[in-house]
């Protein structure tokens, strides 16, 4: 199990960060998503070890956090997000630094470190000081800092935060790469597509609480089907027979989305369109993305505190 | 694209789960070597004792001539107090170079976030810092003392005076690790206060060089009190060299024998608490 988590909380003073989270999870990549203040790096620094949780239970690949917090540690590599080297080291003695840290020894992790930097790229830079890196060439450094333990489990916050299109993509080929080797990701982002690129299942926070855990085609499945339609009226007749007939609508300007109930079909609106002689214009069925998936049940938490 | 030729290899090699701290110390301290204002701050401090080792081969040279105009007054210390007084502002000088970042910098660039997700516990990090920092301490202070010690001692071999001046310079060597154990603790206690190393640095600065003057204006104030050399780092040593060396005589008589040693020891106790109370107040930071 990757995870296994129950009533975990973790509170600053008076401010709920973590409010009860229960969730088992085996995944082999799973993507942590929220918004800004939903508590993903609270969440990974409890599992890490390096904050006391409130209340709960919680154990990271089978270990009891914070009873076997060290352990963890040993089998788990971590990408913070935020900048965090002395940028007068090299980067191979930041790497080889960071692996005695982990336990090698010093020769091996003098060796280990030339082989993570050749594999992120940073071999002919290797000896250069870090403070001169680009931003992509430090997002590098530090997922080599992250790997050159050979963890089981690799967190990763924010791994592609300020990189140009081609360094998004070439990151997240290294990471894919990490992923088939058989290393556990987890992976906080606020770019859905990346998520959706690495991922299988996802682990969704707002305001501390949990929203969804579980697989992106289960969030993707068993919800109603959209559809996008504009017609050639100008007036709302259309969307008052589609709401007779029992669509959902959503207005957005010109453009009608209709959401299919069970039971109904894109044919059903096309017949009533061909029954009440309207002309359709555009017709476009929408996938259900994650990041629609993901702002869906966004709404569906914030009405549910409204409601409370 | 394609950025390597390579795929990623899992390490499955043997993991230590010990000695983090030595790893954190010698790192700290090969990472500040490699500068090279540290290798030229360590050649400008390394000058004193080889002045020193001058005058110890002056002595060596004179000895018999010495002797007979210091006849029966025995060995004085006063070249070995004023040798460790002159390594305060040595250890100053290093430690203004490296070592008043040794916390901060982590702090200021969030490194501490990255040590605490390794297997390692806050009090090995702590060990590891302070090490660092007696290591910098040791090639500044206790290796030239040691050299210096076992050049003298060697020109004692032959003369009666051998066994009173092995006790004095075992002494002096014990002084000398308490002043590096008393930098460091400041140094250590300074940098945990702060992200900025900069501050560090001036506080360090202020507290070796404003106490000197609070020194002088007590000094006046009080008619030449030897409590007045209780305020500063400086006078507090030079009393505690004088207690150890010289024993009771050689304090003035309203200073208890212990009272410089209880003030060194607060101030180790100060600087490690300052950097006990840093590494348990890391919320936010890691």
């Amino acid at each position: 199990m990757l995870f296994d988590l129950d009533n975990l909380q973790k509170n600053y003073g008076h401010f709920q960060a973590l409010k009860g989270i229960t969730l088992q999870l085996d995944a082999e990549a799973v993507g942590l998503l929220g918004p800004n203040g939903a508590g993903k790096s609270t969440l990974i620094k409890v599992l890490l070890g390096l904050l006391p949780f409130s209340g709960g239970r919680a154990e990271v690949l089978g270990m009891k956090v914070p009873d076997q917090a060290r352990q963890i540690r040993q089998v788990v590599g971590y990408m913070p997000e935020s900048d965090c080297y002395l940028p007068y080291m090299t980067a191979i003695d930041y790497v080889s630094f960071n692996a005695e840290l982990c336990g090698l020894p010093r020769a091996q992790a003098f060796r280990r470190a030339h082989e993570v930097l050749y594999f992120v790229g940073l071999e002919e830079a290797r000896y250069r000081k870090l403070g001169g890196f680009s931003t992509g060439m430090k997002q590098r450094a530090k997922l080599a800092q992250a790997i050159v333990h050979g963890p089981k489990l690799l967190f990763l916050d924010e791994p592609t935060n300020g990189l140009d299109p081609q360094g998004r993509d070439e990151m997240l080929e290294l990471i894919a790469d990490v992923r088939a080797r058989g290393v556990h990701v987890v992976l906080s982002t606020h770019l859905l597509p990346d998520v959706e690129r690495i991922c299988e299942s996802v682990i969704m926070l707002n305001q501390g609480e949990l929203i969804h855990a579980g697989t992106i085609a289960d969030l993707q499945s068993g919800k109603d089907e959209l559809l996008e339609v504009r017609t050639h009226l100008t007036d709302d007749r259309f969307r008052e027979i589609l709401i007779g007939a029992d669509f959902e609508i959503e207005a957005d300007d010109d453009v009608l989305k209709i959401r299919l109930p069970q039971g109904k079909s894109t044919r059903d609106v096309l017949s009533l369109a061909r029954d009440e002689d309207i002309q359709i214009r555009h017709f476009m069925p929408e996938r259900l993305t994650l990041e629609t998936a993901f702002l869906r049940l966004l709404d569906e938490a914030k009405e549910g505190s409204l409601e409370r | 694209m394609a950025i390597r030729d390579q795929s990623y290899t899992r390490y499955d090699g043997p993991l230590r789960e010990r000695y983090s701290w030595a790893v954190i110390g010698w790192a700290g301290f090969r990472t500040y070597w490699r500068f090279w204002r540290t290798k030229l701050i360590f050649f400008a401090v390394w000058l004193v004792p080889l002045i020193f080792a001058l005058l110890v081969i002056a002595e060596a040279a004179l000895f018999d001539e010495a002797a007979a105009l210091t006849a029966g007054e025995g060995l004085g210390h006063g070249g070995i107090r004023f040798y460790l007084g002159v390594q305060i502002y040595a250890l100053a000088l290093v430690f203004i170079a490296n070592g008043c970042g040794i916390v901060s910098d982590d702090l200021r660039h969030r490194t501490v976030q990255l040590y605490f997700s390794k297997p390692i516990t806050r009090v090995e990090y702590a060990a590891g810092k302070i090490l660092t920092l007696f290591l910098m301490g040791t090639v500044t202070v206790l290796i030239p003392a040691l050299l210096l010690v076992g050049l003298r001692t060697a020109f004692f071999l032959q003369s009666e005076l051998l066994s009173e001046a092995l006790v004095m310079h075992i002494q002096a060597l014990g002084l000398a690790f308490l002043l590096v154990a008393l930098m460091a603790s400041i140094v250590i206690g300074l940098s945990s206060l702060t992200g900025r190393t900069g501050y560090a640095v001036l506080a360090l600065l202020g507290l070796l060089f404003v106490p000197l003057i609070v020194q002088a204006i007590l000094a006046i104030a009080t008619d030449g009190s030897p409590w007045a050399r209780m305020a500063s780092v400086s006078g507090l040593f030079g009393l505690a060299a004088d207690a150890l060396l010289g024993g009771r005589d050689a304090l003035p008589d309203e200073i208890p024998l212990v009272a410089p040693f209880a003030a060194i020891g607060a101030l180790i106790a100060a600087g490690l608490a300052a950097l006990r109370w840093r590494i348990t107040n890391l919320q936010g930071i890691a």
